[in-house]
């Protein structure tokens, strides 16, 4: 059976009936559970009906033919049929692009190839994810570099915001450069911001010529334009992204791209039974053991599940559209604002929670648990509540929210609400006659 | 968390699987059993120890544990207790840590045995001038892995030649002496049973002459869970990697990793992440590494389902390795060899085909067999014998074996004229 095919006749037939994005795409293609609202697909991303069953009949492949499968180039030949497709979502060359479990393999990978020697410095915002200054610490620990953090701020004004902390931190370093390496988010995820990497590479290699630049794309495939052409040029030499969150791929699927001179030194996570010193890049990539590799099959069933749908420019248009609207909505509705600007915003935002800043921290700390707990009992919306340590030394709380094609106006207006009614809730003071238990 | 709800649901996995089998548990071995699983039927499988074969209802439950991840992702990924993750690994540790009669906190899931013996081999950090040392039968996958290692310093990478069969004090001789002249190695690395030929080592003995030269330990156990007995913390390793798709009938991507308490400080899984939760900083760096399918994990408690509904585990061994046994004995006769070579209890049989098939004896002869004949063995040399490794399963019979002796002679009289002729000569 040739599931390409069978996928193609249901696209066909979806496609004239022209499912609307919003409540329609919920109910057809994902399965959350009923009456759930889901505002977090940066989080965890969600796996259309479609998608997972693409994957399905992968799993059956392997398990009609095993060997066949995985030492007569069965799920190699599905690989080499969906590369090219990414690397054009990418702008990147074919050659270049190795799959990944998730971003946090990918990262990993990076991050271990490197011949790190003692006192080596590598850079980070203190925006990066967790994942990083976990592996950092391995790092320390191990071969003894450091971590310089560059603090930014936010919120933030503009790109510069971003862009200032880096430069001064690059400006501090000591010559001869000991910076090996450093990694910047392309879209930040706490709190959520496209960053100007290019601007950010070609910071850096003004400063060390010879440091390498890291991506930490996670939240880009699918969400943000991604022109590998352009960043390399600016300095990138390697980039990870997720296939599961903005993609809508399976979990367990991602992407890495490297530059062809650092190509050599990159391992993957495992080393292979078919890994020698001679092995190419893409051998030691693509096979890393008997394991599992219909996620990363599944991503070409993703890319046609995105086909279906009007393309890119239709799917990321709605997404970012929806998200400015609704942050300027909700932002206007708390009587607060957003953690970045429109231009920076992709089609995840963060909105300050309408918490008096008055009330005493803890008060306001309590009342954002309030809010955050009461969305997901209450309600059943999903966001993610996370507090900012401004530079004036104060904390403030916002939520960190996803649009996506199976959300519309009517969703973000209901979610508005329950912020609002469960505010009430708060208690500017705890403990005594009328407090709130939370 | 309740556990009665959470064997309530395992029980309702079992029912939805087998409608049939409300009553009885008696069920033919053989080709019989090839309903449950979803093998092509124009694919004999004689190699499901390579790649294992997952039974139909437990690909159900890796496709329902894929379902339940979407309803609700963050409290699938980020919560404790009831239809979380977490909870659910909890319920598939404690099962499959008792079928190896370990304690559940010593017990981590990886990918694969690659996976596992990675994460252990570039955890530990030893110091500049220790030495790693194998067998020359070690798995590729763990050759490569000390090698990468190692990088510059390859004089670290102590290789122990045996041969086999041997016996084992013979195996024991020959690392008891590669240890004293290698006074520097502070970690080896045995298979259990190694993959070709396929055949049990001595893993007990190899640990207790190991410890005695306090030379940490790692167990490749690749096909060891589900095939033979297991007891894991008897054999006293500091480490043991254990595949579950191979012989236990779990989905590919599930595996276990045991490490000894006292080691669980060196170990790091292959993605750093620390955002998971647990008992312990070993179980929480392991519960989570990233936003991944851990379906296949959850589905080895189908798995152990699977093998109780069929007629559970002594049976399942009793009967695989008789056929085995059987079955390489006819192969060898029919193709005229001496053999075969098999360790008693496993259900891989290698045996030697005649001497003129060396010029063949390769993984193209093998896919030859695969294309024309929808079947495959892993054809290797082995100490200037061609050998064939077979693999008997719970839905595999004597004319399996049959099937292969006729396509294989069909193959070498094409490949290697000489090598068919003189087996049928001796017949």
């Amino acid at each position: 059976m040739d599931l390409r095919l069978n996928l193609f006749f249901v696209h066909l037939s979806i496609h004239c009936q022209g499912i609307p994005f919003g409540k329609p795409t919920r109910e057809k293609y994902f399965q959350f559970q009923p009456g759930f609202l889901n505002f977090n697909h940066g989080g965890f991303g969600a796996t259309p009906l479609l998608v997972r069953e693409a994957q399905s009949g992968f799993v059956d492949q392997q398990e009609a033919q095993p060997t066949a499968w995985f030492a007569s180039g069965g799920y190699q030949k599905i690989l080499s049929e969906v590369r090219p497709r990414l690397a054009e979502m990418m702008n990147a060359n074919s050659s270049d692009v190795v799959f990944l479990d998730d971003a946090s393999s990918g990262l990993n990978a990076v991050l271990r190839s490197l011949p790190w020697q003692p006192q080596d410095v590598m850079l980070l915002t203190s925006a990066a994810y967790a994942v990083l200054p976990n592996t950092g610490k391995w790092l320390q620990k191990r071969y003894g570099i450091q971590i310089l953090q560059a603090e930014v701020h936010f919120p933030a004004e503009s790109a510069e915001t971003i862009l200032e902390p880096v430069e001064q931190a690059l400006l501090e370093l000591p010559q001869p450069c000991k910076l090996r390496l450093a990694v910047f988010d392309h879209v930040s995820s706490y709190p959520p911001a496209i960053l100007p990497v290019a601007r950010l590479a070609r910071m850096v290699k003004a400063r060390c010529a010879e440091t390498l630049v890291l991506l930490d794309g996670a939240h880009a495939l699918g969400q943000v334009p991604i022109d590998m052409k352009q960043l390399a040029e600016a300095g990138v030499d390697a980039y990870v992204t997720d296939g599961h969150k903005w993609l809508m791929a399976p979990k367990g699927s991602g992407a890495l791209w490297a530059s062809r001179s650092i190509q050599d030194i990159l391992e993957p996570a495992i080393i292979s039974s078919d890994n020698v010193p001679t092995t190419k890049f893409q051998d030691r990539f693509d096979y890393i053991g008997t394991r599992d590799y219909t996620s990363w099959c599944a991503m070409g069933a993703a890319l046609d599940f995105r086909e279906m749908l009007g393309g890119e420019e239709k799917i990321q248009g709605y997404t970012s559209q929806l998200a400015g609207w609704a942050g300027r909505m909700m932002a206007g509705a708390f009587g607060t604002e957003t953690v970045v600007p429109l231009t920076m915003t992709p089609s995840m935002f963060a909105v300050r929670l309408p918490i008096p800043s008055e009330w005493p921290t803890d008060a306001q700390q309590r009342c954002a648990g309030v809010i955050a707990g009461g969305l997901i009992e209450k309600y059943s919306m999903q966001v993610i509540s996370f507090s900012v340590h401004q530079k004036s030394g104060n904390v403030t709380h916002w939520i960190r929210v996803s649009s996506q094609i199976y959300l519309e106006q009517q969703d973000f207006l209901a979610l508005t609400h329950a912020v609002l009614t469960l505010r009430q809730s708060c208690k500017s003071r705890v403990g005594g006659l009328g407090s709130v238990v939370v | 968390m309740s556990s009665l709800r959470v064997f309530g649901r395992r029980a309702a996995f079992v029912m939805l699987a087998f409608p049939s089998f409300t009553a009885s548990i008696e069920e033919a071995f053989g080709h019989p059993l090839l309903q449950h699983f979803a093998l092509d039927m124009n694919y004999t499988n004689l190699n499901h120890g390579s790649y294992g074969a997952t039974p139909i209802p437990v690909v159900k439950a890796l496709r329902k544990w894929q379902e339940v991840m979407e309803h609700n992702p963050d409290r699938w990924f980020r919560f404790d207790g009831e239809k979380t993750l977490i909870g659910a690994l909890d319920h598939v540790r404690s099962r499959v840590a008792e079928y190896i009669q370990a304690d559940a906190r010593d017990v981590v899931f990886v990918d694969g045995a690659s996976g596992g013996v990675n994460a252990v081999l570039r955890s530990i950090k030893l110091p500049p001038h220790a030495s790693i040392l194998y067998l020359n039968t070690a798995y590729q996958m763990v050759k490569n892995t000390i090698f990468y290692i190692n990088g510059q310093q390859q004089e670290r990478s102590v290789e122990v030649n045996i041969s086999l069969p041997s016996t084992a004090s013979q195996i024991l001789a020959a690392v008891r002496q590669a240890l004293d002249q290698n006074p520097s190695t502070l970690l080896a690395s045995f298979s259990h049973i190694t993959s070709i030929p396929a055949v049990i080592l001595p893993v007990k003995e190899l640990v207790q002459i190991c410890h005695e030269k306090n030379v940490m330990v790692l167990i490749d156990g690749a096909h060891a869970l589900g095939q033979i007995a297991l007891n894991i913390p008897e054999i006293g390793a500091d480490f043991y990697v254990a595949n579950g798709h191979k012989w236990l009938f779990s989905p590919k991507g599930s595996a276990i990793l045991w490490v000894a308490r006292h080691r669980q400080h060196l170990i790091h899984p292959n993605v750093i992440n620390d955002e998971g939760r647990g008992s312990s900083f070993f179980q929480l760096q392991f519960s989570y590494t990233g936003t991944k399918d851990y379906s296949a994990f959850l589905a080895m408690s189908a798995a152990l389902d699977f093998r109780e509904q069929i007629g559970g585990d002594a049976q399942i061994k009793e009967y695989v390795s008789r056929l085995a046994l059987e079955g390489g004995k006819y192969l060898a006769q029919t193709l005229g060899t001496e053999g075969p070579m098999i360790s008693r209890g496993l259900a891989m049989v290698n045996v030697p085909l005649p001497q003129a098939a060396l010029k063949c004896c390769d993984m193209n002869t093998a896919k030859r067999l695969l294309v024309k004949h929808g079947t495959f063995v892993p054809i290797y040399p082995w100490q200037g014998q061609c050998f064939v490794r077979v693999s008997a399963q719970v839905y595999n019979e004597i004319s399996d074996f049959m099937y292969l002796a006729r396509t294989l002679l069909d193959v070498l009289s094409n490949d290697c004229p000489e090598a068919a002729d003189s087996a049928s000569v001796q017949n």
